[in-house]
């Protein structure tokens, strides 16, 4: 939007322009000294009107007066149409504040204050991730008198042909300037609570993700309410002997609470089995793993992999891929049950042969069977023995990978009622990985879709299959066939990108279907679209006026 | 390109001309059993001699341009339906038409030349195509095998052709790589190039998908799709994914223990299912929304031993609604009361 103020005028011509341009609507006096405008903040976001405040607050002191009116979603979008179709009721003058880069992002002050994102190199603001000088130091250089004229510019434009104002720094955003309304960012409550002043002088630019993050997936207020399970910023990259580094997983946040059922989907190879592991402690030895998971607050990957093994089967067990496949063909099945309790001390002889009994029984087979091989027990049978191996320590986290893959429809079906019964009888915490949307959409609450090593979108299931805000999400059920479906089933095309090297910008954009220019070089970042549903997409910062 | 991928005018001729009302393929009363081994100790006790009844009877038609899926549980027979079909598998009785032709009549030297017209494209293309074969080789194999193409040129020309009709184009790119320089979805297509270049009139797909993943899928079966509305060849599909055969097969088959227990078009079958056991699978059978989550009528246990098949309805000790004649009675297929189309048939007493 920067470089598209109007070429080779100066100041004074964008001035005219700007008044008034609105002189034809009679609505505000040419030249007037005091000017005043209505800023129109989304309701639902109290940071927003937090900042519009501030703003309103610091542009008064150099003559521009901003009226923050608080708003429905809905009344901004109908006065967008409106101004859009030139029906706007001539008594309301508002502009609507966008908000358009990351959230915790201050530049939007700083465009405010400063000539140089008018003036168009606003890169260098983006280059510079040390804020805070670089606000002081600007805003020490501008009189009020350049100030106020800035502010005019800013108008100026939002008043040409345009029905509405994006103010951001970033350069990308040009593609705002067509008929679309920019999201205004719902937020989550600062960690620190202090709000947007603590944040334009204090918050450097990059710690923007851990806060937003560790809520993602985690349902509101969360930052404050500790869950069973929290998965803050895991990075897992493997380092091959004459190879790339392959970043596998890239930075991936959820969280959950005993009893509640996660489901991570997406195609092979974008890192759902990766990041279970990493949460087992069980990468293999190429691998490296950092950030956090908290179980119960503490964080089991606080000493590298060794100090995982104090949580792996007691707080965290697994059901791996193939389990079925994995049972010692020469050990008895209840044997194989009662190991694990003899290793951890949880139990020993005959007492963890008892137990082994009873959780044979608990995953529906007669606890006799114990005494009998894997090969006597079928398929479903084997991965019920999987499954009752992995409660034998009694965790509270499940992690289960691909569990009915190789299943036939019907003991799918007694798998999946098995796992839903067990998280609901035990409280356990269940995070299923599949790629099988339909599974995930029957048996989990919430769900995170991943693709190329990150959460591209996460939320209820309910609100992913109705209303998905990422393309990826929405192609993937379209390529799944539904039993009752008419639509037409149809592929995405391409691959998946090698994560051995950096991808620039969206990883989704060369198989996506609705890029934006800015996808090639912004790699959008997972934010709140609305309650508890979280997507990584630049579509989402625009909302197209009905 | 029915012309090039047809040089099949001679196999139409070593099976006589074929008569409009001939089905592509007819399947009746195929029984394959396969004997269990006996140890010595058991046979110089001279205990009797055990079969499992992999396919028990089953009969159905396909027509050219038609696509039909065989449904069920794995052990069920789907797949040894197919092989039987290919010839891998000798049945103890029944007939497999094609074309009019008895398969089952025909000695090895005499199906020989038929067998180009029946192709299988298997479920994992990993194993299905030789790591060091160039993708070149693996299509053109088949042509060397059968003797069609007259010079390297001729034969790289059908090939091309075969892959850009199995969605591999531009195919000259592929020619020369290895399997695995392409992706599943990519090794799927050659592995049915493979099987097109014959020009078959009948493609059996055991589990195509079920290998590919998720993004790629929906691709191969418009493929296939494709192919078969092209009206050269009739596809049989094999395939536990109801959602999948729902979607796209004329129509459904479902199998139990070794037989057809309902078959129809696939709207009927799925909408308005017959026999319990159809009811039973639908129900199971996940949903993409989450607010479809109906209660799943799950069946304990798993299929029985077909060595040793239930008497009266072979389903009846899984059956939620048995009734006593259940247990004496072998029920036949039958046009149901419930149905909407003459052409629907289930297997039950009770419908």
């Amino acid at each position: 939007m920067v470089e598209d103020a109007p070429a080779g005028g100066g100041d004074g011509q964008l001035l005219d322009q700007a008044g008034y341009a609105r002189g034809s609507d009679g609505t505000r006096a040419k030249g007037d000294d005091k000017l005043s405008f209505d800023l129109a903040v989304r309701t639902e976001s109290p940071f927003n009107i937090q900042a519009a405040r501030l703003v309103a607050e610091m542009t008064k002191q150099i003559g521009v007066e901003f009226k923050v009116q608080v708003m429905s979603v809905d009344k901004l979008t109908e006065i967008t149409t409106q101004k859009k179709h030139g029906k706007m009721a001539p008594d309301f003058d508002t502009f609507i504040w966008g908000w358009g880069g990351d959230p915790y992002d201050p530049s939007l002050l700083l465009n405010l204050l400063t000539t140089k994102a008018i003036g168009g190199s606003s890169d260098s603001f983006y280059s510079n991730p040390d804020y805070d000088r670089l606000y002081d130091q600007q805003a020490a250089e501008f009189d009020t008198a350049k100030r106020k004229q800035l502010v005019q510019q800013m108008i100026a434009l939002s008043q040409r042909d345009l029905p509405y104002l994006v103010l951001t720094v970033d350069p990308i955003l040009q593609a705002y300037r067509t008929d679309r309304l920019s999201n205004v960012q719902q937020l989550c409550p600062a960690p620190n609570g202090d709000g947007i002043c603590e944040q334009v002088t204090g918050a450097p630019f990059t710690t923007i993700s851990p806060p937003v993050a560790a809520a993602a997936a985690g349902g509101p207020g969360a930052g404050r309410h500790m869950s069973l399970l929290e998965v803050s910023g895991l990075h897992v990259w493997f380092e091959p002997p004459h190879a790339a580094e392959v970043h596998a997983v890239q930075g991936v946040s959820f969280a959950l609470d005993a009893g509640e059922r996660f489901g991570l989907v997406g195609e092979s190879g974008c890192g759902k089995t990766t990041t279970v592991l990493a949460l087992m402690g069980l990468l293999p030895p190429n691998a490296s793993a950092a950030g956090e998971v908290l179980i119960n607050g503490q964080n089991i990957l606080a000493g590298g992999e060794d100090s995982v093994q104090a949580y792996r089967w007691k707080d965290v067990a697994m059901v791996f891929q193939g389990a079925m496949n994995a049972l010692n063909p020469v050990k008895k099945v209840g044997w194989q049950i009662a190991e694990p309790m003899a290793f951890h001390g949880v139990a020993q002889g005959a007492a963890a042969r008892k137990r082994a009994g009873e959780l044979l029984e608990m995953v529906g087979i007669p606890a006799a069977a114990g005494e009998r091989y894997p090969h006597e027990f079928s398929g479903g049978m084997r991965q019920r023995a999987a499954i009752a191996m992995a409660l034998a320590c009694e965790p509270k986290i499940l992690l289960a990978d691909e569990p009915t893959t190789a299943l036939d429809v019907m003991v799918q079906a007694q798998i999946l009622e098995l796992l839903m019964r067990l998280s609901r009888d035990l409280g356990l915490a269940l995070v299923l990985v599949t790629h099988d949307l339909p599974v995930v959409a029957q048996v989990c609450e919430r769900a995170a879709v991943m693709y190329a090593g990150e959460i591209v979108e996460a939320g209820p299931t309910e609100t992913l299959y109705h209303a998905p805000r990422h393309p990826y999400t929405r192609l993937l059920f379209a390529a799944t066939p539904d039993l009752y479906g008419q639509d037409a089933v149809i592929s995405i095309p391409g691959a998946p990108p090698h994560l051995d090297s950096e991808v620039a910008g969206c990883p989704f954009r060369p198989r996506c279907d609705v890029p934006l220019e800015r996808c090639a070089e912004e790699h959008p970042e997972l934010r709140l679209i609305e309650a508890a549903h979280y997507a990584a997409c630049h579509r989402n910062d625009l909302v197209v006026a009905p | 390109m029915s012309e090039n991928g047809k040089a099949g005018s001679a196999t139409a001729g070593a099976m006589g001309t074929t008569a409009p009302n001939v089905p592509l393929l007819e399947v009746s009363d195929l029984k394959t059993y396969y004997q269990v081994r006996r140890g010595l100790t058991e046979r110089l006790a001279r205990r009797p001699k055990l079969w499992v009844h992999a396919v028990d009877g089953v009969s159905f038609r396909l027509a050219r341009g038609e696509m039909m899926a065989l449904v069920g549980e794995s052990g069920c027979g789907k797949t040894t339906t197919a092989q039987t079909i290919l010839g891998m598998v000798k049945p103890m009785g029944g007939s497999i038409r094609l074309n009019g032709t008895d398969l089952v009549k025909l000695g090895e030297r005499q199906l020989r030349p038929l067998r180009r017209t029946l192709q299988m494209i298997y479920q994992d293309p990993y194993e299905a195509l030789d790591p060091r074969f160039r993708v070149r080789e693996s299509v053109e194999e088949p042509m060397l095998v059968h003797g069609i193409g007259d010079s390297r040129a001729q034969r790289e020309k059908l090939a091309v052709e075969a892959l850009e009709r199995a969605g591999l184009a531009p195919a000259r790119v592929f020619l020369d790589r290895f399997p695995h320089e392409l992706s599943g979805g990519q090794r799927q297509r050659v592995a049915i190039a493979a099987a097109l270049v014959l020009g078959p009139d009948l493609l059996l797909a055991d589990e195509p998908v079920s290998m590919l993943d998720v993004s790629v899928r929906a691709g191969v079966l418009s493929l296939l799709d494709a192919l078969r509305r092209s009206g050269d060849m009739g596809i049989l599909m094999i395939t536990h994914d109801l959602s999948t055969a729902a979607r796209f097969a004329d129509r459904i088959a479902v199998m139990y223990l070794g037989r057809i227990v309902e078959q129809g078009p696939a709207r009927d079958v799925v909408r308005n299912p017959q026999h319990p056991y159809t009811k039973a699978l639908l129900s199971v059978v996940p949903k993409r929304d989450p607010r479809e989550r109906a209660a799943p009528q799950i069946l304990t246990g798993e299929t029985p031993n077909p060595i040793e098949v239930p008497a009266g309805c072979r389903f009846h000790p899984r059956c939620p609604v048995a009734v006593e004649r259940c247990r004496l009675e072998d029920p036949q297929l039958r046009l149901p009361a419930g149905a909407t189309t003459p052409a629907h048939q289930a297997a039950c007493l009770l419908v």
